[in-house]
């Protein structure tokens, strides 16, 4: 515990920063660099300064802490700080380097310090921590409400019901909105599975439209059809799925 | 609304039996006491009295419907007067045709024309007895409906003290307080204090020390207002709260912890989704009629999702519905920037 170590705190609540800046001062070689009320303050602090760990907040306006950790290249030590359900607290169990459920006590405060000074000296640990994390959020059955993209130091949140069609593209998927698009690393499967399916429906490997978006239904060849969407944009449909937006569609 | 002899298999037994008794009484009457044979005895009594079951059936549908049109009992006595009068009239005349078309003999006919009178004073009891049994049968099953309601109602305001209990049970709420409170142990000890006193009464007060249905608009803004000051130390600048209540409300009573859900709402939707300043606006009109609570709150379209949202709502319409009967005390405006929630409250005089 030599080393001194950098921390960004990311927290809406003032009383709740406050907390963690009041416990942080008996740690002499922990560096408090940038204290943040919401996602973007922190996604933007943590890029900049590029610190060893970080006090995040899970329920956040706008930007969950979850969400922010999305959008980051590289994340450094994470000690969650949440008054959430147990439900949401067997995520962190397997994941995060710690999690201190609010309200804590100085004494496992410290317990947290030292499990990041831990996890410091193996960062390859940390990572893959991170990752199972992340990788737990997505098979988790809830829906999405919102996807956060990242477009250069930009970050944007698509609420789900501005989102038209869901593209394919290598290991990114291109999101389309009415005036935009966006690139996001992320799977197809992922967007079948946590789009709400009562608006959405994978037609192609490749393709998940908004229900809403489809104007008609074209035949092109022998068993072969388009859908075409209100943007102009002709999409074939797999023979597998033509049975199941036929339905949708009540063709 | 089908007549309870109908619907009830058991009833209709016993109401057949009665009149199969009342038959056998009346052939018995007409066969020993006017030496009438058995046979006309048994046809005389079996159409004067089959006619009048059959007619006791359907004066329940005259009754029913009669019940809730007439303004004065006046009426209602009129009503009643010429209905016995066409039922039993016509009740007379049909069964004595009937009579007449079958026996053609003088002796019983001549009987039968002497006796109309009292057939008529028979049917007059019959009637009485009938409209005796419906309104019994019609206020005992008020009275059911209004112990059904009752309890519907006391269901809903233990579901809606169980839900204040949930929301302060909630991690959102309770927890996150009361880590500003051990934050506040350290850097305003004083304040900390004040947070656990306001924490504590609002506790007390929702967990419903208070069982009565209602409260004044006064108990429960100052209860409202204990839930804001907990908020604001949390959230301080993102909170703003402006009341406009005029001192003429605070004593009108309104069903309690109607209004704390609907402040929670604010909340939720508010503040927790915005990183910029809420404001949540809360005014009170008492119109003469009625008392006018408006809640608005500003929030940001793109953040809010419309997900969970409406239960709340739903609850409190449907509580709203059961103890004034109305579903049009509450409504909703949305422009996509701010969210506006009015309440009536009939005054009840």
């Amino acid at each position: 515990m030599n080393k001194k170590i950098t921390a960004i705190i990311i927290e809406d609540e003032e009383p709740a920063r406050d907390l963690i800046k009041a416990y942080l001062k008996d740690y002499k070689n922990i560096i408090l660099i940038s204290e943040c009320d919401n996602g973007f303050a922190g996604f933007k602090a943590i890029n900049e300064h590029k610190p060893d760990i970080i006090f995040l907040d899970i329920q956040m306006p706008k930007l969950s802490g979850f969400e922010m950790l999305e959008l980051l290249d590289e994340i450094p030590g994470i000690i969650f700080t949440t008054a959430y359900d147990n439900f949401a607290i067997k995520a962190f169990d397997i994941n995060a380097v710690d999690y201190l459920l609010k309200p804590f006590s100085r004494e496992r405060f410290q317990k947290s310090i030292e499990k990041a000074f831990d996890s410091l000296e193996n960062k390859k640990k940390k990572n893959k921590k991170v990752y199972r994390l992340i990788e737990h959020v997505h098979r988790s059955k809830d829906m999405l409400e919102r996807v956060v993209v990242k477009s250069g130091s930009k970050i944007n949140v698509i609420p789900v019901d501005e989102i038209q069609h869901v593209e394919a593209q290598d290991d990114y998927v291109m999101i389309y909105t009415k005036n935009e698009k966006y690139l996001k690393q992320e799977t197809m499967n992922y967007f079948e599975e946590h789009l709400p399916a009562s608006h959405f429906i994978r037609i192609h490997r490749s393709d998940i439209v908004k229900l809403d978006q489809i104007i008609r239904m074209e035949h092109y060849a022998k068993d072969n059809f388009v859908v075409i969407l209100k943007n102009g944009n002709n999409i074939k449909v797999s023979k597998s799925r033509i049975k199941e937006l036929k339905k949708e569609l009540r063709f | 609304m089908f007549n309870p002899i109908i619907k009830h298999k058991k009833y209709l037994v016993i109401y057949i039996s009665v009149w199969i008794l009342i038959i056998l009484i009346h052939t018995g009457i007409l066969h020993f006491f006017y030496h009438i044979n058995y046979e006309q005895a048994f046809v005389d009594a079996f159409i004067f009295n089959g006619l009048f079951a059959v007619t006791g059936i359907n004066l329940w549908y005259v009754i029913r419907f009669s019940r809730s049109g007439y303004s004065s009992k006046y009426n209602l006595f009129i009503s009643h007067l010429l209905i016995a009068t066409i039922t039993i009239g016509l009740w007379l005349s049909i069964s004595f045709f009937i009579l007449q078309a079958i026996f053609d003999n003088n002796i019983y006919l001549d009987f039968l024309r002497i006796s109309l009178p009292w057939r008529a004073i028979t049917g007059i009891m019959f009637y009485s007895v009938f409209v005796l049994l419906y309104y019994v049968i019609l206020y005992y099953e008020d009275l059911q409906e209004k112990i059904r309601i009752e309890e519907k109602l006391n269901t809903l305001i233990k579901e809606a003290e169980l839900n204040a209990l949930k929301s302060q049970i909630n991690p959102h709420f309770l927890f996150n307080s009361l880590n500003s409170v051990s934050s506040l142990t350290i850097t305003n000890p004083s304040k900390a204090q004040e947070m656990i006193i306001k924490l504590s009464d609002f506790l007390r007060y929702s967990l419903g020390n208070d069982k009565n249905e209602n409260a004044s608009i006064e108990q429960e803004l100052d209860n409202m207002q204990r839930y804001l000051d907990i908020e604001k130390i949390r959230f301080g600048k993102r909170l703003k709260y402006i009341s406009n209540v005029p001192e003429s409300c605070l004593k009108i009573k309104i069903p309690n912890m109607i209004l704390q859900p609907l402040i929670e709402n604010t909340i939720k939707h508010g503040v927790y989704t915005s990183t910029e300043e809420v404001v949540v606006k809360l005014e009170c009109i008492s119109k003469e009629n009625y008392l006018l609570i408006k809640i608005i709150n500003d929030y940001d379209n793109n953040a809010v999702i419309q997900k969970g949202e409406g239960i709340g709502l739903k609850n409190i319409k449907h509580r709203l519905q059961l103890i004034y009967h109305r579903d049009d005390l509450l409504k909703i405006n949305n422009n996509k920037k701010q969210f506006e929630v009015l309440i009536k409250f009939p005054k009840i005089k």
